[in-house]
């Protein structure tokens, strides 16, 4: 299973990003295999929607589900019907961040 | 004619300025409150309502059954509006112009367009001068085609458009089309910075203006001192005085409740439209 996690800069330092439309790298998680791939959020520099062309990107890239700091309510919405669950972090690291979704210690946003 | 009162800064007096010289202008004057996610301009110039019209935006509804899922709607919009998972794209209508381009780049003709409601423009006869107002429909993100549409329906000789604060899409849609900017400010640190940020739109925009200096007190200099150096003429200055504040508390006008104000409020009306016509 893929699942997206939302980083600074291009990723390698491995410092999450609380933002997820405008989160410069998506990191590409693959839980079976333990492989982690980088991609560039083309949405970062949108002028509206971001949010939503990042889902759609997320959709794409085949991701299940999203751990982030915050979710946009538009977003959630979209991520929803599209299947993916959505998990909010306050880990600043990728590292904590998976540990914590492992042990189950994250909550799932969901649409209001 | 047509004057904007601007400021940048919200709470500088662009409203009290704006209704006090509306209503010296007299019964032919219009004001328009642009300011339309909160107009309070009824709260000094009352009166009947006597027409309200309903300002609303063509948007796209999609029918899924003729939809064939090319993204070609979803490629088009430039404010991501559209998206779509791969089936029927998903419409957001908080992000939508209105431009109606999804539309006509669908070739499934799937794509009709129905009214969304923005807000509403009211019409009211203050007696003493005309007030149009616009009022934006909660949970509507842009007040932009409201103002349009509130600065359409006023069909005066002489109008006043009493401005959003910011700068922004809603101030430069309040401006367009004016011959002259009045700019309300104060004399503080935050008045000043927000000037300077409204002087730099209105220069962008090529637009005539001058400043009024609200709650002015003869020992700061501030507001003088950047009109000088920026070459920006001073066209009045409104006392910090205590009864205004009263007058404006009970929802009164100035030049009503404290008639010594009026030779004020007439000049700085006369300054502009001696501005507009050199």
């Amino acid at each position: 299973m893929k699942i997206v996690f939302t980083m600074q800069g291009d990723g390698r330092d491995g410092l999450m990003d609380r933002r997820f439309g405008r989160a410069e790298t998506f990191l590409v998680y693959n839980s079976e295999t333990d492989e982690r791939g980088l991609v560039a959020n083309s949405a970062v520099d949108a002028a509206m929607g971001a949010g939503l062309k990042a889902a759609e990107s997320i959709v794409a890239l085949g991701a299940v589900a999203l751990v982030t700091g915050e979710c946009g309510v538009k977003a959630l919405h979209a991520l929803h019907r599209a299947g993916v669950k959505v998990y909010s972090t306050d880990s600043t690291t990728f590292a904590d961040a998976l540990e914590d979704l492992r042990q189950g210690n994250l909550r799932e946003a969901r649409p209001a | 004619m047509r004057i904007a009162v601007a400021s940048g800064k919200g709470g500088t007096g662009k409203t009290s300025v704006a209704v006090n010289l509306a209503v010296i202008a007299g019964r032919t004057a219009t004001l328009v409150d642009c300011d339309v996610e909160e107009p309070n301009a009824h709260i000094f110039l009352k009166g009947d309502v006597s027409s309200t019209d309903t300002v609303s935006m063509s948007v796209p509804a999609i029918e899924e059954n003729r939809c064939t899922g090319c993204r070609a709607c979803v490629e088009f919009c430039g404010f991501n509006a559209l998206i779509s998972f791969g089936g029927p794209p998903l419409f957001f209508p908080d992000l939508c112009h209105g431009c109606g381009g999804c539309r006509l780049v669908c070739p499934a003709g799937a794509i009709v367009e129905v009214a969304r409601p923005l807000g509403e423009v009211r019409r009211i006869d203050a007696g003493r001068c005309t007030l149009v107002e616009g009022c934006l429909e909660v949970g509507v993100s842009s007040p932009v085609p409201v103002i349009k549409a509130a600065k359409a329906a006023a069909d005066g000789d002489f109008v006043i458009y009493d401005a959003p604060p910011g700068t922004s899409c809603p101030l430069v849609a309040t401006l367009r089309g004016a011959d002259y900017v009045l700019l309300v400010t104060e004399p503080t640190p935050f008045g000043l910075s927000d000037l300077r940020l409204t002087v730099e739109v209105l220069r962008q925009m090529n637009m005539e203006f001058g400043v009024v200096i609200n709650r002015s007190m003869r020992s700061e200099s501030l507001i003088h001192d950047y009109c000088h150096h920026e070459a920006i003429e001073v066209l009045g200055e409104i006392p910090e005085d205590r009864r205004i504040a009263e007058a404006y508390a009970a929802g009164r006008l100035i030049v009503e409740a404290l008639p010594g104000y009026r030779p004020l409020f007439r000049s700085i009306l006369e300054a502009c439209l001696e501005r507009v016509t050199a």
